[in-house]
């Protein structure tokens, strides 16, 4: 069945009289790459600065109780909003979720930095339609054979792809979102939601200990830091977890599991299974394997927030394993 | 589903009616509500679906369209302006 967008665009062909020409699902302008250019600097090398003068502070300034939680609890709610809400939810609809808890999940996503809901959707889409081939948005494994192919596709997948890249065409990419009137709301706040992430903290910091001091180190420790650390796990997953790590299945793509970061990245380093079962809100796949995002997925379920929860049965993991012959 | 005028020409009435069209099916709003005095940022699109917009229309020209020119029109007539003065432009030079 065709989406909306595709119904529109194949009529316009159709009344047209054009020949079947391909959608354009990408474009490259100087005008985006500006915008990006500016998202780049804000919010991804700027928590990085912040979290240098955080480390510098600590020379001076002993880390409180108060700084320690709210790092903790803003870390908590960003990177679950992305792992559950941006990820699970959003992309790729492994569960069904009530409007608020929705609306909860796109906020706390927002505030991990990383764009607004329709943009990360709709790039992460591409991403799976393309795994580790020409126009993935950020795979290290195009960037040349041998060691230094290797580094250069590092440093391009965990960092550098951000400064300027193709933008993808939402219509196409993500339909389901635009008809939602609550994330098309999330996501036309998405700044308030930053700034937010990083003014709550502040003001907490500077109330619970009555000082200028205290809503400095707030926002050093549950906004710069918090952020740089989820950014740094969620990079690491376009990295690492396409480069090095292990693999059971048959794919298309060069994903990889790595178990020792999954506490880290609320489960999301079972990136491998991931891209094997992408419909599948379990990434662990199995209740032993850490992951965390899925074990919040069950909690809300359980208060009849979250419904629908598609994974994989042992039967169906099984038959896509990989088998030596 | 609302039928797509499209004109032998491609003039300013046609791009504004196919933008009518393409805002009120991406937004699910009604066609004939939509003016020209209205902006895009007022409709409800954002950078993002702005975007999507000129990704559709410039596959529907078969010519490249500058994004600035939806960026910067303060109106959709400012835009359906600016978009067939630059369809005609690349058309002569392609011609």
């Amino acid at each position: 069945m065709l989406n909306r967008g595709d119904q529109i665009a194949h009529q316009m062909f159709q009344q047209a009289q054009l020949p079947g020409q391909p959608r354009q699902k990408v474009i490259d302008s100087p005008h985006l790459h500006k915008m990006q250019r500016m998202h780049f600097f804000l919010f991804d090398v700027l928590p990085i600065l912040g979290t240098a003068c955080a480390i510098v502070l600590l020379f001076f300034h002993p880390i409180t109780t108060v700084d320690l939680t709210l790092f903790f609890v803003f870390w908590m709610l960003s990177g679950l909003g992305i792992s559950i809400g941006y990820h699970r939810l959003f992309t790729h609809r492994s569960f069904k979720a009530s409007a608020p808890v929705r609306a909860a999940l796109g906020i706390f996503g927002s505030m991990a930095g990383q764009g607004g809901v329709i943009s990360w959707t709709a790039m992460h889409r591409r991403h799976h339609e393309l795994g580790d081939q020409e126009g993935d948005l950020h795979s290290p494994n195009l960037h040349g054979s041998g060691f230094s192919g290797k580094i250069k596709g590092f440093i391009h997948a965990h960092f550098t792809w951000m400064v300027a890249h193709p933008y993808p065409n939402v219509v196409h990419y993500a339909p389901d979102l635009l008809k939602d009137r609550v994330m098309i709301w999330v996501n036309r706040h998405y700044y308030t939601w930053i700034i937010l992430g990083l003014l709550i903290p502040t003001v907490i910091g500077g109330l619970v200990s009555q000082s200028w001091m205290g809503a400095l180190t707030g926002f050093l420790w549950g906004g710069m830091v918090r952020m740089f650390i989820v950014e740094q796990g969620i990079f690491a997953l376009n990295s690492l977890c396409h480069l090095i790590g292990r693999r059971r299945f048959v794919t298309d793509d060069q994903s990889t599991n790595i178990s020792w970061l999954a506490p880290f990245i609320f489960g999301e380093s079972w990136h491998h299974n991931h891209h094997a079962f992408p419909g599948s809100a379990s990434f662990g796949l199995a209740w032993y394997r850490i992951d965390p995002g899925y074990w919040v997925i069950r909690l809300l379920a359980l208060f009849g927030q979250a419904w629908d929860i598609k994974v994989p049965t042992k039967e169906q993991i099984e038959r896509r394993e990989i088998r030596s012959a | 589903m609302d039928h797509v005028q499209i004109a032998e020409k491609v003039d300013e009435a046609a791009v504004f009616a196919w933008l009518k069209t393409y805002i009120s099916n991406v937004l699910g709003m009604d066609q004939a509500s939509i003016k020209g005095s209205d902006g895009l940022d007022s409709l409800g699109l954002d950078s993002a679906l702005t975007t999507a917009l000129a990704m559709d229309l410039e596959t529907w020209l078969g010519v490249e369209i500058p994004l600035a020119i939806l960026f910067e029109a303060e109106t959709l007539d400012n835009i359906a302006t600016g978009v067939a003065r630059e369809a005609e432009r690349q058309h002569a030079t392609a011609g």
